[in-house]
């Protein structure tokens, strides 16, 4: 099983690995010496944050990046079988950076975390950290 | 392959889609689904709607069109009247999907209805394949050989 955290963002939910993530900070919360802040929509190609001002920011493992990722939702456990990759044809990017959406089978539906999870692209955390190198701010 | 601009023998399907009628035979289409589902994924090109989830696997939906300029060749820039005998009318209503498969790419095409064609192709539309029409919403580039496509964006920045 893979453990992910949920988040949210207006038109989507978001989901990172657990083990990609260093520490969950409050919005307000300063960042890290040495870090490089970046928000999860710019990276996304929109032209402004939407999000909610108590949205939270994630520092990723090892990175030494701040990425604001939106509303946390929760943490849920998922069958890396229901990770469903994104074909590269459809991206206006070379690396979008996804590792797929995620797609739960109707047995686990009923448990609402899983279902929280029905839909929610899975990030690429070193893609993202990537584009944040190249976005930061 | 090139088109089939007689294709009497080929059983083939009309699909009305932007205002646009592109005819390809049925066996370039795996599936016509609802339009339904659908879920919008940031970075995407400007034509893929979203994606749907269809039988495990992750399908981007491409509206179609029409450019400046009038219709590609070989698409009729306006929808079938239905009124030829040689045509059954088997959607009607807007929300479809038709999923096309070429060699292990596939996509789908949001559609507002199709009819199968039993007779010859209406005046000035000619049969073109799945990849023509993959290639003709961007599902593949221009050259792009089977299964290139995949590997990564058909065009970007």
């Amino acid at each position: 099983m893979m453990d992910i955290v949920l988040f949210d963002i207006p038109g989507n939910t978001c989901a990172m690995r657990v083990e990609d993530i260093e520490r969950i900070l409050p919005a307000d919360a300063a960042v890290p010496d040495g870090s490089t802040a970046a928000e999860l929509e710019i990276l996304l190609g929109r032209d402004t944050v939407r999000s909610n001002p108590s949205a939270c920011r994630a520092l990723l493992w090892r990175r030494g990046i701040v990425i604001g990722m939106g509303i946390p939702l929760g943490t849920v456990s998922i069958n890396p079988e229901w990770i469903l990759p994104l074909p590269g044809f459809m991206f206006r990017v070379k690396d979008a950076p996804f590792r797929g959406i995620i797609d739960v089978p109707d047995a686990h539906r009923a448990k609402p975390r899983e279902r929280m999870a029905q839909r929610a692209l899975l990030l690429d955390a070193e893609l993202l950290a990537a584009r944040a190198s190249g976005h930061g701010r | 392959m090139s088109g089939d601009p007689g294709g009497m023998e080929t059983p083939r399907v009309a699909l009305v889609s932007g205002g646009a009628t592109l005819v390809v035979p049925a066996r370039g289409i795996r599936q016509i689904v609802p339009a339904r589902g659908f879920t919008a994924v940031p970075l995407t090109r400007s034509d893929v709607i979203g994606v749907m989830v269809q039988d495990r696997r992750a399908i981007p939906v491409y509206r179609f069109s029409v450019p400046e300029g009038g219709a590609p060749p070989g698409v009729q820039d306006a929808p079938p009247s239905g009124r030829d005998t040689g045509r059954e009318r088997r959607g009607g209503t807007r929300g479809l999907v038709a999923i096309l498969e070429d060699d292990g790419i596939m996509a789908g095409l949001l559609i507002e209805s199709t009819e199968t064609i039993t007779g010859e192709c209406p005046p000035g539309v000619r049969l073109l394949d799945a990849r023509e029409i993959l290639r003709t919403v961007g599902a593949l580039g221009q050259g792009d050989g089977a299964g290139a496509g995949a590997a990564g964006p058909a065009g970007g920045e």
